[in-house]
């Protein structure tokens, strides 16, 4: 049983070479399209010409849940480790020791979770 | 050592073998989904192309491939061809970590070819399989994001936003769902998770039962699948983030999507329903090694099946969520939800 | 800081929009700002159309006016022809419409019951209701010949007598959908999901309610027991017995529940006018269609559609045209005025959702 890493290297390798393999090989077979309006068309906006760009500013609430991602993402991060030597120290009399520091843990985030909430951080609709 | 006794040689053979069973099955996948709606529906299906409308996929392929290729005409073309290759790639590599078999003594005949002494269906198992899945799945997402930033298209910018947003919630309840799992094993590499539930499946321990109901939902969340399928919701986005896609570059977008939905059902079985073991008294009624092993793995493909299964039911017998409905049940409950049953976790592990 | 607001144009070519028409929306990331409606896309001028034609030819054409449900517009062009020259119908003729007018309302309904479930992203339900629906095509088929457009009421009767065998037909029909309806509670109306997204969504206020012109399943919503086959009474609606349910939500779950009880009482209604069915003469003969000459006047009917009351102004100057018709659809109410209302501040996913429970029918608004 291999246990390394550099397998996935070459999984990406081939992996990655036959997508590009199919995506080269339909751009020979398909038919050509020589129009260049054929082959460059208007995005699609149900039928009406096109006004402006899509890129712009957008909703920030977005940008709010990516940020409580990354908050909430990292302390999960903290949790793996805790998870993996759990039993290793409870093998050695500190699981309770251990336990409770977790339970603090949670319980921070639990506040952070909580101020968020008041924050109105979660609330979707429009409060006006 | 001959050139064919290497480890390099047998994980290209790995590989290879991995990438055809993905392809085929998430093909494959795509032309059960259609029957089995049409069997929801009361109505045939594909049933044209060959027997029972088997060679449909291949015909579908041809279709995709045949098809003239267009790109919209103020897209960032370079994003816009990279979206659908990083959408493949991620859901390709997924299926890297997963251990399809246990590890086979190989007889005396196959140890001079091969040159080891036994054989596992994995490219690799490093010790933190479990992180590895995780972070490739939630690569995922850039594949989205760039398909609708890319073209430029106001829906599909707005459903890709929306599906990442969506995606990065539930990754949260997705990834403390696993902790009980990892609490209960000690540890992240997905052989040792499947072994250690020889005899108890997780999903018959209070944490691990808890936990499943989280991943349950939360899968269907990140594969962007109904009742979460805001991504693509057609009343209101048209199609969301692949609009502007067609011919072969669409064909990547959902053969992907059917990868990953078969990734995910391989990883609940592994995780919750114990993967390829057999209980004890199972194991010692069949006396064949080889006949265990076929018992093992055929139960294997049997539970990952009912999950693929349990995606196309779901998903022709509920409506969608709103969106602001979708993000309160992610961050207003499941992810509580999970932290409280990680805290359970902890009693239960220490209790026992 | 303001945020900037996205305009996204719904239609005239979007799989949630019903028909061709457009709805113009300022977004700020998925709640509406503002909405607009536009109309236009299918403009096929009909009340220009009717005043070059002769009296028969018009109701070929004032049927395609809605494409769901058209039997209402050929009953009310035929009742006001009827009262203008003072033509008597029939008995048989009138429950023969009666007949009509409710399998249509129940095939509009199989329609609604698609469009509602598939606009909030239920797939299954369109498959089957509208495959159910097409049992109430076939017996058009065998009834008129035409499995949409039916061209059936005329004045002063019905084209055909029903065919022989025909009452059985229509009661296993109304057995089948019956039997079926309790798959669609199971699957649309009894769904949590389906009941998240309803309730409390598109609420129209309720003071406003009779100053905007609504009517049909949206009014009744509401609290308003308003119905044309009540309040004025038309044909044999008098001679049978039927409630009209009311609800007080005035949101989308309430005109779901409307309609989905007027379901039920439709096939009763059909089932009783199956058991008192006289016989007789089945239409009174009309003159020579290309010398049909109308006494000149006007006049104004109604009749209950699935969408609520739908009413034909009928102007007459004696000659064998006429001299102007108003088609008063109710889908140009509610499709354009309230629903611009209802849109703001709605989030996106909602559009089509509100659309189809509002029943919005473009070719009606642009008559």
């Amino acid at each position: 049983m291999i246990t390394g890493y550099w397998p996935y290297l070459i999984h990406f390798g081939i992996a990655a070479a036959f997508v590009a393999f199919l995506l080269f090989l339909t751009t020979k077979i398909k038919p050509a399209n020589s129009d260049k309006a054929e082959k460059y068309p208007d995005t699609f906006e149900c039928g009406v010409p096109r006004k402006g760009d899509a890129r712009g500013m957008f909703n920030v609430r977005f940008y709010i849940v990516a940020v409580m991602f990354i908050i909430f993402d990292v302390e999960a991060v903290f949790l793996f480790p805790w998870a993996v030597s759990f039993l290793d120290y409870k093998a050695t009399g500190l699981g309770l020791f251990i336990l409770a520091e977790m339970t603090v843990f949670l319980i921070i985030l639990f506040i952070g979770y909580f101020y968020m909430i008041r924050k109105g951080a979660l609330q979707w609709e429009d409060p006006e | 050592m001959a050139w064919y006794q290497t480890e390099i040689f047998w994980v290209i053979v790995k590989v290879a073998v991995i990438l055809f069973v993905i392809l085929t099955g998430g093909a494959y996948y795509t032309l059960a989904e259609r029957r089995w709606a049409a069997f929801f529906q009361m109505r045939l299906g594909p049933n044209r192309a060959g027997f029972w409308g088997l060679l449909q996929p291949l015909a579908d392929g041809i279709k995709f491939i045949l098809k003239m290729e267009t790109f919209p005409r103020n897209a960032d073309l370079f994003l816009f061809m990279l979206a659908p290759v990083i959408s493949t790639v991620t859901s390709l590599m997924l299926w890297g970590a997963i251990p399809f078999t246990p590890i086979i003594e190989l007889p005396e005949a196959a140890q001079k070819i091969t040159g080891s002494k036994s054989f596992i269906l994995q490219v690799s198992n490093p010790n933190a399989g479990v992180l590895y899945m995780f972070a490739v799945s939630s690569l995922a997402v850039y594949g989205i994001l760039i398909a609708g930033w890319s073209s430029n298209n106001k829906y599909s910018l707005l459903a890709s936003v929306r599906a990442t947003a969506q995606m990065i919630s539930y990754e949260l309840s997705l990834g403390l769902s696993i902790i009980p799992i990892i609490l209960m094993t000690g540890s992240l590499d997905l052989y040792t998770i499947i072994e250690t539930q020889k005899n108890s499946w997780f999903l018959f321990t209070l944490p691990g039962f808890l936990a499943f109901w989280i991943f349950l939902v939360s899968i269907f969340a990140e594969s962007n699948r109904m009742p979460f399928d805001l991504a693509e919701a057609e009343s209101e986005l048209i199609v969301g983030y692949h609009t502007e896609y067609g011919g072969f570059k669409f064909a990547f977008f959902m053969i992907s999507e059917y990868m990953n939905l078969i990734t995910l059902s391989l990883l609940a079985a592994i995780l919750f329903l114990g993967g390829w073991t057999l209980p004890d008294f199972i194991s010692s009624a069949i006396s064949n090694v080889w006949l265990q092993h076929a018992a093992g793995i055929g139960l294997f493909l049997l539970k990952a099946f009912f999950f693929v299964f349990l995606f196309v039911w779901v998903r022709w017998s509920v409506p969608r969520f709103r969106y602001d409905q979708l993000m309160d049940i992610g961050w207003k409950v499941m992810l509580p939800a999970s932290l409280v049953i990680v805290f359970i976790a902890g009693i239960y592990v220490y209790l026992k | 800081m303001r945020e900037k607001e996205t305009t996204l144009y719904l239609g005239p070519q979007h799989p949630g929009i019903t028909g061709n028409m457009m709805v113009k929306l300022k977004v700020t990331g998925d709640t509406i700002v503002r909405a607009e409606t536009h109309v236009g896309y299918l403009h096929r001028g009909f009340e220009k159309l009717m005043e070059v034609r002769n009296w028969m030819q018009v109701f070929p054409i004032v049927c395609r006016i809605c494409v769901p449900e058209p039997d209402p517009n050929e009953e009310n062009l035929a009742r006001a022809i009827e009262i203008l020259e003072g033509r008597e119908v029939p008995e048989r003729a009138q429950y023969i419409r009666v007949m009509v007018l409710e399998l249509a309302r129940l095939a509009s309904y199989l329609l609604w019951f698609g469009g509602q479930s598939g606009s909030a992203g239920l797939y299954t339900m369109p498959q089957w209701s509208v495959g159910d629906r097409d049992y109430i095509l076939d017996l058009f088929e065998e009834l008129t010949g035409g499995r949409v457009y039916h061209m059936y009421i005329w004045a002063g009767g019905v084209r055909r007598d029903l065919p022989e065998g025909f009452a059985d037909k229509v009661l296993r029909v109304m057995d089948y959908l019956e039997k079926r309806l309790k798959h669609y509670d199971n699957l649309m109306l009894d769904n949590s999901i389906f009941q998240k997204r309803a309730q409390g969504v598109g609420v129209i206020d309720r003071e406003k309610a009779l100053d905007w012109g609504i009517v049909g399943p949206p009014l009744r919503g509401c609290g308003f027991k308003h119905d044309v086959r009540i309040d004025d009474p038309y044909l044999v609606y008098d001679k049978l017995q039927f409630e009209v349910p009311t609800e007080t939500g005035c949101d989308v779950w309430a005109r779901a529940l409307v309609r989905r009880r007027e379901f039920e009482q439709s096939i009763s209604i059909i089932r009783q006018i199956m058991e008192k069915m006289p016989g007789g003469e089945f239409y009174n003969k009309v003159p020579n269609p290309l010398h049909w000459k109308v006494p000149a006047g006007d006049v104004y009917v109604k009749t209950e559609s699935a969408r609520g009351e739908f009413g034909y102004y009928v102007v007459s100057d004696g000659s064998d045209k006429p001299r102007r018709v108003h088609v008063r659809g109710p889908a140009y109410v509610h499709g354009i005025t309230l629903l611009e209302h209802l849109l703001q501040g709605a989030n996106l996913a909602d559009v089509s959702f509100i659309m189809n429970s509002l029943g919005t029918c473009p070719p009606e608004m642009e008559r």
